[in-house]
């Protein structure tokens, strides 16, 4: 699964996320996901997890993101979290 | 001509014998200008003077010290003695200081750009987090744990992408911000358009405090 979500361009954004932080991360992989979320999304952010296939690159720039009914809105990192990734502020 | 002489003891009842090797072979032993007693095999050497030795390289062996953690050491006043390595040599970089930190390397990632018909994917990373895609050639490459200031140095490089020729160059952009967190990104097509293009593969590595 990956993360998109919405930019102010009004291309949408594509979160990879790194394999080798996941496994550092407690909890289910969606837990995970919104954890990765809330710390490298600017906080207010909309967006989805997904499994949708995105191999085929057409038009990349054209893509654009569309509100879905799983919608999850970025959050502030606690100040744990923020101390523990050396973090002064969230994004 | 010098004399050999060979003398007894008066006070000893032993026989001493000098006996030649089993040999075809003519041999002269020639004994030292002075005066002494010579080393046998099983003396100790304790007597000798002015010998030297270059032990670099060789293995000094301790007939007094066990353990394999040991090292010897040059005192300062002439002699040296058997040290304790405390416990061994630490082969992590967990007790680097703070100037010794700043000289490995920090993060490094080696991701997919989201190129022709590949999805993007971070394939191998040290410190990232994640990498988000913006658009097209246009990348965020976001620490697990942040640097100490945006000082800190990023190393770039990209493979070609799927057309032929394309996505060759890697670079920041001066209109992009890099804070402590995040370092944004391009791989763009190579030649005079800078235009943004996927990469394949884009590798990346920083140092810094």
């Amino acid at each position: 699964m990956i993360i998109i979500f919405k930019q102010n361009s009004g291309i949408v954004g594509e979160l990879w996320v790194a394999p080798e932080f996941m496994d550092t991360l407690t909890g289910t992989e969606e837990e995970k996901l919104i954890h990765i979320a809330n710390k490298d999304l600017p906080t207010g952010t909309p967006y989805e997890i997904t499994d949708a296939d995105l191999s085929d690159r057409t038009f990349r720039n054209a893509w654009e993101y569309v509100a879905g009914s799983n919608e999850l809105t970025s959050a502030d990192l606690s100040a744990d979290d923020l101390a523990k990734y050396n973090m002064t502020e969230n994004k | 001509m010098s004399k050999l002489k060979i003398k007894g003891n008066a006070s000893g009842t032993g026989t001493v014998t000098v006996e030649a090797p089993n040999t075809n072979t003519d041999r002269t032993i020639t004994l030292p200008d002075s005066a002494g007693t010579l080393l046998m095999t099983d003396g100790d050497g304790s007597n000798l003077t002015g010998l030297s030795h270059t032990p670099e390289g060789t293995a000094v062996v301790s007939t007094g010290e066990t353990g394999a953690t040991k090292f010897l050491r040059e005192d300062g006043d002439g002699t040296c003695s058997w040290q304790a390595a405390g416990g061994g040599a630490d082969t992590s970089l967990s007790n680097l200081t703070a100037t010794g930190a700043e000289k490995t390397c920090k993060a490094w990632v080696n991701f997919g750009g989201g190129d022709g018909t590949t999805a993007g994917n971070v394939y191998d990373s040290i410190n990232i987090s994640s990498v988000t895609a913006n658009a097209t050639g246009k990348y965020t490459i976001n620490f697990t744990t942040s640097f100490g200031n945006a000082n800190y140095c990023g190393v770039l490089s990209s493979q070609d992408g799927w057309n032929y020729d394309d996505s060759a160059v890697a670079q920041q952009s001066n209109g992009d911000t890099i804070t402590t967190s995040t370092f944004p990104m391009w791989t763009s097509l190579s030649g005079s358009s800078p235009t943004p293009d996927d990469a394949r593969r884009v590798h990346a590595a920083f140092f810094g405090g």
